[in-house]
């Protein structure tokens, strides 16, 4: 197993590098850059030393200093757009939001999804069946943003229940306590619970479709001939066995939920990372794309390393280390 | 499984693996029977119908010219303001006003119809895209196997693991400009095609050359690192100098045209990444069946391989796919049209219909809910349709999961 982790984490450098140059190559090539935004148009020297200043002066900048910077010192340079701030500043403020969030947002997800689709499974044909199949469609048929305005219209302005927007402010950890876990809760619910919306209803379908699978065979007849209770069968037999598929999408789930969700934080107005990557892929602000390309894409190989390894924690007859080579 | 239920399964696991296509009423009775399929194509004809039939007067921008010689104004034009009436409820006082109108006194319901079009075009655009690259990549990907298999497939995986709105934006603001001024895209496009010439080339002068594989793979290399190094360089790119020098620019295109273009592509250039890889996995179980082996000791060439006998067998998850494209391929473009890069501000789409009721329809004192709620359930409808469609689609060629899911 520690040879099979070992293995991939040698492959990430090198995705990454590939990740990096295609990036590095749209951003590059597609014309336009923050310094011709101005309205006024800048004398061609000053333009030419604000571009030494930020290394945006050739592609060699961006393929030589660059990496360079970005191996050796962690350091992913300034940003264009913000002057103040470094992206590495930026990323630091932002991905946390993001990662709680989404985390929140697949845990709801998870949760949900696994039960309805479980019941559904277990009362086939019935009525729960026929309407999870149905809400599970129309979750994965709702544009995100209508979903998210429905329940602040719902839960934020008519009955009062959540604020509408906002995160609460960065503080540091001397003001923990119950009020700003209280304060936490009230702001998380509404945008977390937008945004599990599509991946509950991904789970939902997968867990129903090998639940019945998994209840058609023969052990578990066994298992209730020998006189267990359908709960027990169901729940702790029969839900191990079915849980694999839905192991399996949870990685691009987690990492679509943690950095994908920039719609979700433009309702919200939540400063999570997925809207700084949009406004900088907008303004042409190389380095901050860069930076948050290959943050995300950094979350979605480990996310999926976390998965291939816990393939054989819920199924101990899986031996990721053979069939990865498949 | 038990084994008596092996004799009543084994004939759709046959028709599972082929995916051949039963007689013709055999499939039609399978999906007329399915209710599902038919609840979705119903309503999507009805849908897609109102909305192509309407385009001869939501589309038309003036109906003609008065005695004096001036236009007479269309009011069922998508674009026609009524100044008198801005933000009115949905009424019955006329059909202009059954579903409201917008700040500029703009008619929801034509802008709902023309934009339906708009949205429409863009998830057959996709699945076009969809199709023609995703076919043509998992194909060869599946057939060739190998080195080739593996570049490819592993740039499916990188495309995979990039943000795919960083894919669209980038390509969008990239290309769009490059369109409207007509810049050198073109010749990018050109020289990465005498890339691929000149590795056929060398794979073919290995061919005939059999002892020099090291000295191939060395001046393969020494060629690829040569264009890349050039292309870097922008400005004193030989290739593009070349290309300057023959004038190869691309026409210049008007700015909504170009707009759409791009967005197609765009939008196209991100979808057939899932068909690729459910193409190569069919043409990889296929690959090794008896018919394909006799074929090619008959000695067809590959193209007749390809054609006529791998393409007729994986017809099935192509059209389902392409299908389940669709509403991907619409629900990406309400997304960025929601940031506010989608398609540009008169012509409408559901998704940006919907982004414009959304700010005036979340404020508790002037809800103008209807703003929101007709483009919106418009959007929901045709994309649970498209679903429902494309999942009695997969029943139909998929009977085995078709049976076990019901999804």
């Amino acid at each position: 197993m520690l040879r099979f982790i070992a293995g991939r984490l040698i492959q990430f450098p090198l995705i990454l590098a590939v990740i990096y140059l295609t990036t590095f190559l749209l951003a590059w090539v597609a014309p336009g850059s923050p310094f011709e935004r101005t309205d006024r148009k800048l004398p061609p020297l000053v333009l030419q030393s604000l571009k030494e200043k930020f290394h945006a002066d050739s592609a060699w900048s961006f393929l030589g200093w660059y990496p360079y910077r970005i191996v050796i010192h962690g350091d992913l340079g300034p940003s264009l757009n913000f002057p103040e701030r470094t992206v590495n500043e930026i990323i630091r403020q932002t991905l946390s939001v993001s990662i709680v969030l989404g985390t929140c947002a697949v845990a709801i997800a998870i949760v949900g999804g696994v039960t309805i689709g479980t019941l559904a499974a277990v009362r086939r044909d019935g009525p729960l069946d026929w309407i999870s199949l149905n809400v599970a469609m129309i979750g994965i048929s709702l544009p995100s943003f209508v979903a998210a305005s429905v329940l602040v219209v719902i839960f934020a302005v008519n009955w009062q229940l959540f604020p509408s927007s906002g995160w609460p402010a960065q503080a540091g950890w001397s003001s923990l306590g119950w009020s700003r876990f209280v304060e936490y809760v009230q702001h998380i619910t509404l945008p977390a619970f937008a945004l599990s919306l599509l991946p509950m209803a991904y789970i939902t379908r997968l867990t129903r479709v090998s639940m019945i699978d998994v209840l058609g065979s023969d052990y578990v007849r066994t298992a209730r001939a020998k006189g267990l209770t359908k709960t027990t069968v169901v729940w702790k037999h029969c839900l191990r066995n079915a849980i694999l598929p839905v192991v399996s999408y949870i990685g691009p789930a987690a990492a679509g939920a943690m950095v994908g969700s920039f719609v979700i934080e433009k309702v919200f107005n939540i400063p999570g990372i997925g809207n700084f990557f949009v406004t900088s892929v907008q303004n042409r602000d190389q380095p901050l794309i860069l930076g948050t390309v290959l943050v995300e894409s950094t979350l979605l190989l480990v996310l999926n390393l976390i998965v291939d390894v816990s393939y054989g924690f819920v199924d101990p007859r899986i031996d990721v280390t053979t069939t990865a080579q498949e | 499984m038990t084994d008596i239920a092996v004799p009543n399964i084994a004939p759709e696991v046959e028709a599972h693996e082929h995916f051949a296509l039963e007689k013709p009423d055999h499939v039609w009775r399978r999906l007329l029977t399915n209710g599902r399929f038919l609840t979705g194509g119903t309503m999507l004809l009805l849908i897609l119908g109102s909305c192509i039939a309407t385009l001869v007067w939501t589309g038309r921008e003036s109906l003609g010219v008065d005695e004096d010689g001036y236009p007479i104004a269309n009011p069922y034009y998508f674009d026609a303001q009524d100044a008198t009436r801005p933000e009115a409820k949905p009424s019955r006082d006329g059909i202009v006003y059954w579903f409201g109108t917008d700040k500029l006194g703009r008619s929801i319901l034509m802008r709902c119809l023309y934009g339906g079009t708009v949205s429409l075009e863009i998830g057959a655009a996709a699945a076009a895209v969809a199709v023609l690259l995703g076919v043509s990549v998992g194909l060869v990907s599946g057939y060739k196997g190998g080195w080739v298999d593996g570049i490819l497939m592993r740039f499916v995986d990188v495309m995979y693991g990039l943000p795919y709105v960083l894919l669209i934006i980038l390509f969008k603001i990239g290309l769009e400009e490059q369109f409207v001024l007509g810049g050198w895209f073109p010749g990018m496009v050109l020289a990465l095609l005498i890339l691929g010439v000149l590795l056929a080339t060398f794979q073919v002068t290995g061919k005939l050359l059999p002892g020099l594989a090291s000295a191939r793979w060395l001046s393969r290399v020494a060629v690829a690192a040569l264009l890349v190094t050039d292309l870097c360089v922008s400005r004193h790119s030989v290739i593009l100098a070349l290309f300057r020098l023959a004038h190869v620019r691309s026409v210049p295109l008007p700015p909504s045209v170009a707009n759409r273009a791009v967005l197609f592509m765009a939008i196209g250039l991100v979808s057939w990444l899932t068909m690729a890889r459910v193409v190569r996995g069919q043409v990889l179980s296929l690959r090794g069946q008896p018919f394909i082996e006799a074929g090619r000791a008959m000695g067809l060439p590959r193209w007749r391989i390809f054609f006529f006998h791998l393409l007729p067998n994986i017809v099935g998850p192509i059209i389902v796919y392409a299908t389940l494209t669709v509403p991907q391929a619409i629900l990406s473009e309400s997304f960025l049209s929601f940031l506010g890069i989608g398609i540009q501000a008169p012509m409408p789409t559901w998704g940006s219909l919907a982004a414009e009721g959304l700010t005036p329809g979340l404020l508790p004192n002037n809800p103008s809910w209807w703003m929101l709620l007709f483009p919106c359930t418009l959007l929901a409808l045709t994309l649970l349709s498209l679903n429902f469609v494309g999942d009695g689609l997969r029943d139909l060629f998929d009977p085995k999961r078709g049976e076990a899911a019901k999804l």
